[in-house]
C-alpha cells in the first residue's frame, strides 16, 4: 500500500489539497484505506459528519470494485484519491478491471423486497444517495468513479 | 464494533446494544455475536443503535439476514436510536417493512406490541 498527500493543479486552476493511495483490491485492505482517509481529512479540518459519510462512500466503492470489477482481475490494484477544492470533498476511484454499467442497478436495489429479494445490492443506491455528484468514466482500460461531496 | 447484551426482567424481549461501526470490519467482528444474541434468542429483539456511526451495505445485510431468520420463527427486530448518517441510510435503504426503526425504546417497544 503506498498513500500521499499532496497538491496540484486542478478545478480551475487552484492548488487543492491531495491525498492518494494505492492498494490491493481486497476486503482485508478496506479498514487501513478507510482509517488513513479519515486521518488525511481530519488534518484538513473536514468535519466529522463528512469524514464518516466519505468513509462510508469508500467503503462502498471499494467493495463494489472488489466484488464486481477486479474480481479475476491481472491488475487488482485500486487507486483513491480525495481532493479539497472549496466548498468540496472529491473522492475518486480507479481501477482497471472490467468495464462496470450500473444502469439499474441502484435502482434494483431501491426495489429489492427486504423480505425475499437479494441481501446486498444495496451499495450503489447509497451512492447515489449520499454523495451529491456520482459520475463513472472509462479511462483507457481505467474505470473511473468520482464522488462529490459539499463541505458545508 | 462493540455489542452488549442487556438481560431484562421482561422474558419476551431481548435488548441488544451495538456501538461503533456496522461497516464490512463491524461485520466480521461481530456477525457471529449477533447472530446468537438475536435470532438465537428465540424472543423478539430490540437493538439499541444510538452508538453506531457508520451503517453502510454490508451492516445492512446482517441486519436483513437476521431479520429473515427471526421472522421464521415469528421473532422480529425491531432497530432504535438511529442518529444522524445511520438514520439516514437505514431511510435510503427502505428496510423498515422487515426492520423497522424507532426513535427510541418506547416507541419501539410499541412497534412490537403493534
Amino acid at each position: 500500500m503506498r498513500a500521499g498527500t499532496d497538491t496540484e493543479t486542478a478545478y480551475d486552476h487552484a492548488r487543492v489539497p491531495v491525498w492518494e493511495i494505492e492498494t490491493q483490491a481486497h476486503r482485508g485492505a478496506l479498514e487501513a484505506v478507510q482509517a488513513a482517509l479519515e486521518t488525511f481529512l481530519e488534518g484538513q479540518a473536514v468535519a466529522r459528519p463528512l469524514r464518516l459519510r466519505a468513509s462510508l462512500l469508500v467503503e462502498e466503492a471499494f467493495m463494489n470494485a472488489v466484488m464486481h470489477a477486479v474480481a479475476g482481475s491481472a491488475d487488482p490494484l485500486l487507486r483513491l484519491r480525495a481532493l479539497l477544492p472549496p466548498g468540496e470533498l472529491v473522492l475518486q476511484l480507479d481501477d482497471r478491471g472490467q468495464p462496470f454499467e450500473p444502469e439499474g442497478a441502484a435502482a434494483r436495489g431501491a426495489a429489492a423486497d427486504p423480505a425475499e429479494g437479494p441481501l446486498g445490492g444495496r451499495g450503489l443506491l447509497l451512492m447515489q444517495r449520499l454523495a451529491q455528484h456520482v459520475a463513472r468514466e472509462r479511462l483507457g482500460e481505467v474505470n473511473r468513479l468520482t464522488l462529490r461531496l459539499l463541505r458545508e | 464494533m462493540d455489542l452488549r447484551i442487556n438481560s431484562q426482567a421482561d422474558p419476551s424481549v431481548q435488548l441488544v446494544v451495538l456501538q461503533g461501526r456496522l461497516d464490512t470490519a463491524g461485520v466480521d467482528a461481530v456477525e457471529t455475536r449477533f447472530a446468537a444474541a438475536t435470532a438465537g434468542a428465540g424472543r423478539d429483539v430490540l437493538v439499541d443503535v444510538a452508538g453506531v456511526e457508520i451503517l453502510t451495505s454490508m451492516g445492512i445485510r446482517m441486519l436483513l439476514s437476521t431479520a429473515r431468520a427471526m421472522s421464521g420463527r415469528h421473532k422480529r427486530l425491531v432497530l432504535f436510536g438511529a442518529r444522524d448518517l445511520v438514520r439516514d441510510v437505514l431511510d435510503i435503504a427502505a428496510i423498515d417493512s422487515l426492520v423497522p426503526h424507532a426513535a427510541d425504546e418506547a416507541q419501539a417497544r410499541a412497534l412490537l406490541q403493534g
